[in-house]
């Protein structure tokens, strides 16, 4: 389930305080394909830590695909990216998690969290709570969270491009989950 | 930042309109809250039988239920110190030369009788517990528009009240709804017939001016098939050494075709504990807007929410919330599709400044069948020091697959680019970041009226003064 590994490539946007981090950046992936459950605990615990999480959540079968992560920021300078992607079908139901903290001490933090769901079709749900708090202002902190089905422009542009409405979607799951998966 | 920020003089700021009146009350209960002060003061009202047996069901529920665990510090409200029910010494006035001069003053003060004589349609304004001084321009009766106090409406629309009151926020729906189902008194009573556009916003004034009074408006809004209203509340308390308690439900009836906008601006002094039940019920093509100012209050829970019930219907939320010394503002929205392409924006503003602490807490629910829906949340945070706070807790839930929910949410701070910018056009540091504050505002500040959209930068100007970043 769990794999690492690490990057020196810096993710675009983040020039801010790219000068004082010469760490090379941890990045951590996640995939949960049965359901159950995963919990999560990030610490930015060292000054300049920096963290990328990057999960897939495959729901085909029912059942319940839980996934609770903390970006937990206490110590000073930390750089942190949570980004999560799920799709779901069959009576599957997504449920994220999400927290962001940043504590008192933690100053020139920068945290993403982000969670995206494609849900396939009308039995699957999600659920997304995509959480923040903070407690110092020299912050940069933010969260986006999507819920919703594959395009249909996406769809009819492929369509008309002589793909199969099947092939064409998952091309489409393809694409949405390359970010988080990771070329392998 | 680089500069120091001074906070002595932040939690120094006067406040333009704390000020006490004497007032003589006709009666005032004992503190505390049980039965016999109910059915005394439904008597006091002339109610019917059903609106007392609901107040005394509504106590029953409200004795058993526990007081909320999440959101602020509930925990200075004493239940048993406040005065649940005050009338100010005399009755509903009719025109503006009854009303007595002390009150008068304070209307005075707040600026009441100038925004009904320049432009408001309906000058209503809330003396403690019961409206005293109500006005209708002609046109409105007219049209045959109903804008009275709860208690009038309860006497002169019976079967209106009884058909719609705690029909969108039940008795039971939370404790404090519970309380004030019990104990309400005053708020406003409006009824909107088919296709009839309000035009000029109905305005109303809400004050608290005893010591301990708590506050228990009731507003019922029904607008009719295709009708439109805007309805505007506003708020100032003077200042009080104990905490004062404001516990309001709102209900909206917003029927086929309808449009209502709701613009609350609050600002109750900082020791007000105001908890605010705030709900609307949208039918088809229907549109219900809230537009929500929390400026003052020690703790405001408030979370504004739209039933989309009907195909169609949207819903929408704009809100602001400073927080500043010793403030905590836990303010949000709420929306509920259950009805197909049904859609609904929130924007959430809040500035949390000099250890105030701002919440965001939010929630979009679609339930199957309500294919085609969309909605979309926004929520901006500015904290101006290293000793504020901001948090955010939104919670999605999608159990239809046909629809699209956005989400986003910054905190920031006002950045040194902006800052150095402004400050190389020669602006200096305080009014750049005033500037900076009032445009990161302003998507929100441009919804409500002129005079709040005044008010509001005035007072932004007042509490940055001295602080730069």
């Amino acid at each position: 389930m769990w794999a690492e590994e690490s990057d020196t490539l810096l993710p675009a946007g983040r020039q801010c305080h790219s000068d004082t981090r010469k760490n090379k950046m941890n990045i951590k992936r996640f995939k949960l394909d049965k359901p159950g459950e995963i919990d999560l605990v990030i610490s930015f615990s060292t000054a300049g830590d920096e963290k990328k999480i990057l999960g897939v959540i495959s729901a085909m079968e029912p059942g319940e695909y839980k996934v609770k992560v903390v970006a937990d920021h206490v110590a000073t300078n930390t750089f942190g990216r949570v980004i999560i992607k799920g799709v779901a079908a069959n009576g599957a139901h997504i449920r994220i998690d999400g927290m962001v903290k940043i504590g008192r001490e933690a100053k020139k933090t920068d945290s993403f969290l982000e969670m995206r769901v494609l849900l396939l079709d009308k039995t699957s749900s999600a659920v997304a709570e995509p959480k923040l708090e903070i407690e110092n202002n020299d912050v940069k902190a933010s969260h986006a969270a999507t819920v919703g089905k594959i395009d249909e422009d996406q769809l009819f542009y492929l369509g008309s491009r002589g793909i199969e409405t099947e092939e064409a979607k998952k091309l489409i799951i393809d694409g949405f989950l390359k970010e988080v998966k990771g070329v392998k | 930042m680089s500069k120091k920020t001074d906070q002595n003089k932040l939690q120094d700021t006067p406040y333009s309109l704390g000020h006490t009146d004497e007032v003589e009350y006709e009666y005032q209960s004992p503190t505390g809250l049980d039965e016999d002060l109910i059915r005394k003061m439904s008597a006091m009202k002339k109610e019917p039988e059903w609106m007392l047996d609901r107040r005394l069901k509504a106590l029953q529920i409200y004795e058993g239920m526990a007081m909320p665990t999440w959101g602020g510090d509930l925990s200075p409200i004493h239940g048993e110190e406040i005065h649940y029910y005050t009338r100010p010494k005399m009755d509903q006035a009719k025109s503006w030369d009854e009303v007595p001069d002390a009150i008068k003053k304070t209307f005075e003060k707040i600026g009441v009788p100038e925004a009904e004589r320049e432009m408001l349609a309906g000058v209503k304004g809330q003396y403690d517990s019961e409206v005293i001084y109500g006005s209708l321009k002609r046109n409105l009766a007219e049209k045959g528009i109903v804008f009275l106090s709860m208690d009038e409406g309860l006497k002169q629309y019976p079967e209106l009240v009884m058909e719609y009151f705690g029909k969108v926020v039940p008795i039971g729906d939370n404790k404090l709804a519970a309380l004030n189902s019990a104990v309400w008194s005053g708020g406003s009573f409006v009824y909107v017939p088919k296709n009839v556009d309000v035009g000029l916003p109905l305005q109303a004034y809400f004050r608290i001016n005893t010591e301990s009074a708590g506050q228990f408006e009731r507003t019922l809004i029904i607008a009719d098939e295709g009708s439109r209203v805007h309805y505007i509340e506003g708020c100032s308390a003077p200042s009080f050494s104990s905490a004062s308690l404001h516990s309001a439900v709102v209900e909206i009836f917003v029927k086929k075709g309808a449009r209502v906008q709701y613009s609350t601006v609050q600002n109750w002094f900082k020791n007000v504990y105001n908890l605010v039940t705030k709900r609307a019920w949208v039918e088809e093509n229907a549109e219900m807007k809230w537009v929500d100012g929390n400026l003052g209050s020690k703790l405001t829970m408030k979370y504004p929410s739209c039933i989309l019930a009907g195909r169609k219907a949207h819903g929408e939320l704009l809100s602001i919330a400073w927080a500043g010394a010793g403030q905590h503002q836990d303010t949000g929205a709420k929306m509920i599709h259950l009805a197909p392409e049904t859609t609904s924006l929130i924007v959430s503003k809040s500035v949390s400044k000099g250890g105030g602490r701002a919440t965001y807490r939010g929630m979009v629910q679609m339930v199957p069948g309500a294919y085609g829906s969309r909605s979309k949340v926004v929520c901006d945070a500015l904290i101006l020091d290293e000793l504020s706070r901001s948090d955010t807790y939104p919670t999605n839930k999608i159990m239809e697959n046909d629809v699209i929910l956005e989400h986003e949410a910054t905190v920031s701070r006002v950045s040194e680019e902006q800052l150095l910018y402004l400050q190389s056009r020669g602006i200096n540091a305080d009014e750049a970041s005033t500037m900076i504050v009032n445009g990161f505002m302003e998507p929100v500040v441009k919804e409500i009226p002129l005079e709040y959209a005044v008010e509001m930068n005035r007072l932004v100007g007042l509490e940055m003064v001295g602080s730069v970043g």
